[in-house]
């Protein structure tokens, strides 16, 4: 049940990752700069999130939970990281600064480390030789 | 020892710890989310205070309220006002000082990152206002073709940046200061006539008949005279000639009264909520102690003593409050520290999160909050429990 939920708030995270730089977290649409490009790859790995959270309510086995955690913990580090590598405005005031760049941060903290929670409660289990899943 | 105990009880009571949860987690969100938010914009407003000091404002008639948006919420605006009445203004009974100002919004300004920044030409030599900034962050005034620009412009001392078709060296970068001076960007009038001199940028510090036009006056009073009856001394001479004089304190009023009436909402609903915190944990704790009635009368007959009863119950609720407040605390800085520009941009008054000291207080306000309420329906609730029935708990656990 406790990797249900889990899993479930890892494809909100991830929904939320991919809808949120499209629409109400969306940059200056100006076809062409930096931004627009990283909240399309934001989204992109968003869909990536939403599809291990989703696969995890499908997958069997504890090595196998212990690679979906920790390819979710992976992807969340890239989506946090995707604002820096792609590059955004500079200007303080600029939609992608006050909506898309936080947003992006918070969902991919929350989902990283909900990830590295349930990798972690794993790992130990897995240590005790307890049958996680 | 106890805390143990309390821990391993918790465990068994999943639902009322969940219930707890929720009421603690609610309750401590809206008082520390609320504090966060009323403290920035105390902050915003004190910052502007202190930022503008003590003095007047003399602008066009009419346009008191685009200098306002433009100070506090950082809205490029373009104002025109005849440079002669500088010395007018001088020869006026109290004044001891003028600087003129003139305002320029850059919407033209030749990359995505600059649209927008407010530049703020200014006098270094007549100067009493900006010029004490620069002065505290041991940043010298710009000289030709230089720039000091505000925090939240996004660049770096040291780098060259184009506006009007020209290359500025940032020579400094003023510190955060939560109004429309964060997205500025300063530069001599020396630079403004320079701009203005070549083809297509004359609108940057234009002449009309001759006469070069400004956007403000700063105004310093005279030892002796009171900037209200200077106020009304320029307002009676020129109010009919085209211009108004505002005392800095006049016109950061209107923000004080919108923060008193913030504070006023967020204090009523912070009541409120308590209040309905209060009801919903006594009802909680209540019935929890009702449910445990036989195992604290196992307790009792075992010799544990009234105190030590009270405080492992209030201990265990106290871990439930502790969880809740550490989860709010993240919530909310999670969602309001990451957005404070996007608190900014939507409540158009000057905002400045608190700093980590006052963050702090504010948790430690929170958690007290909450454990004064669970503490006042544990030692209620205990008390009336073991008044009524010490004897029936322990006649039940014999029996």
């Amino acid at each position: 049940m406790k990797e249900k939920i889990s899993y479930f708030i890892t494809v909100l995270g991830g929904l939320f990752l991919v809808i949120a730089p499209q629409t109400f977290l969306h940059p200056c649409q100006m076809d062409g700069m930096a931004c627009t490009y990283m909240a399309k790859a934001a989204s992109l790995i968003g869909i990536i999130i939403t599809a291990l959270g989703a696969g995890g309510f499908f997958i069997r086995g504890r090595g196998t939970h212990l690679f979906a955690s920790a390819m979710i913990v992976l992807a969340t580090l890239v989506e946090a990281s995707v604002p820096h590598i792609l590059g955004y405005c500079e200007m303080e005031t600029m939609s992608c600064v006050l909506r898309t760049v936080p947003g992006i941060y918070v969902g991919s903290a929350l989902i990283g480390i909900n990830g590295a929670v349930r990798f972690l409660i794993a790992l130990r289990s897995a240590g005790k030789g307890e049958n996680v899943y | 020892m106890y805390i143990d105990f309390a821990r391993k009880d918790l465990g068994a009571q999943k639902k009322v710890v969940c219930l707890l949860l929720l009421i603690f987690f609610t309750s401590s969100f809206s008082i520390f989310a609320g504090g966060l938010f009323t403290r920035g914009i105390t902050r915003g407003v004190d910052e502007t205070v202190e930022r503008l000091g003590s003095g007047m404002i003399v602008v066009p008639s009419g346009y008191d309220e685009d200098v306002q948006s433009t100070l506090f919420e950082g809205k490029a605006c373009t104002i025109d006002l005849d440079s002669t009445w500088t010395k007018e203004l001088l020869s006026a009974e109290g004044v001891k000082a003028v600087s003129p100002q003139r305002y320029i919004a850059t919407l033209s300004a030749e990359c995505c990152a600059a649209g927008g920044i407010q530049m703020i030409a200014y006098d270094p030599d007549t100067d009493f206002v900006i010029s004490r900034w620069f002065n505290d962050q041991e940043i010298a005034g710009p000289g030709l073709n230089e720039i000091i620009v505000g925090k939240s412009t996004g660049f770096s001392a040291g780098e060259t940046v184009r506006f009007f078709g020209r290359e500025f060296l940032v020579k400094g970068v003023l510190e955060e200061t939560g109004m429309g001076y964060d997205t500025s960007a300063f530069i001599s009038f020396d630079t403004a006539g320079a701009i203005a001199a070549e083809d297509g940028y004359s609108l940057i510090y234009p002449s009309v008949d001759g006469v070069e036009q400004i956007s403000m006056i700063m105004v310093s009073v005279e030892e002796g005279y009171t900037e209200e009856s200077v106020c009304a001394e320029i307002n009676s001479l020129y109010g009919t000639k085209g211009i108004s004089a505002y005392t800095t304190g006049s016109m950061v009023k209107t923000l004080a009264q919108k923060l008193s009436g913030l504070k006023s909402v967020f204090s009523f609903f912070d009541v409120i909520l308590v209040l309905i915190e209060s009801v919903a944990v006594f009802s909680v704790v209540s019935m929890n102690m009702l449910q445990r009635r036989s195992a604290i009368g196992r307790l009792i007959s075992v010799g544990v003593t009234e105190d030590i009863m009270m405080r492992i119950i209030f201990e265990e609720y106290m871990l439930i409050l502790a969880a809740a407040v550490t989860a709010s605390v993240f919530s909310g800085i999670m969602l309001i520290y990451p957005f404070e520009g996007l608190l900014h941009s939507l409540i158009d008054m000057p905002f400045q999160l608190p700093g980590p000291a006052d963050t702090l207080i504010l948790i430690g306000e929170t958690l007290l909050v909450n454990a004064a309420v669970l503490l006042i329906a544990v030692l209620i609730t205990g008390n009336s429990f073991y008044k009524r029935e010490p004897a029936l708990i322990i006649r039940e656990d014999v029996a």
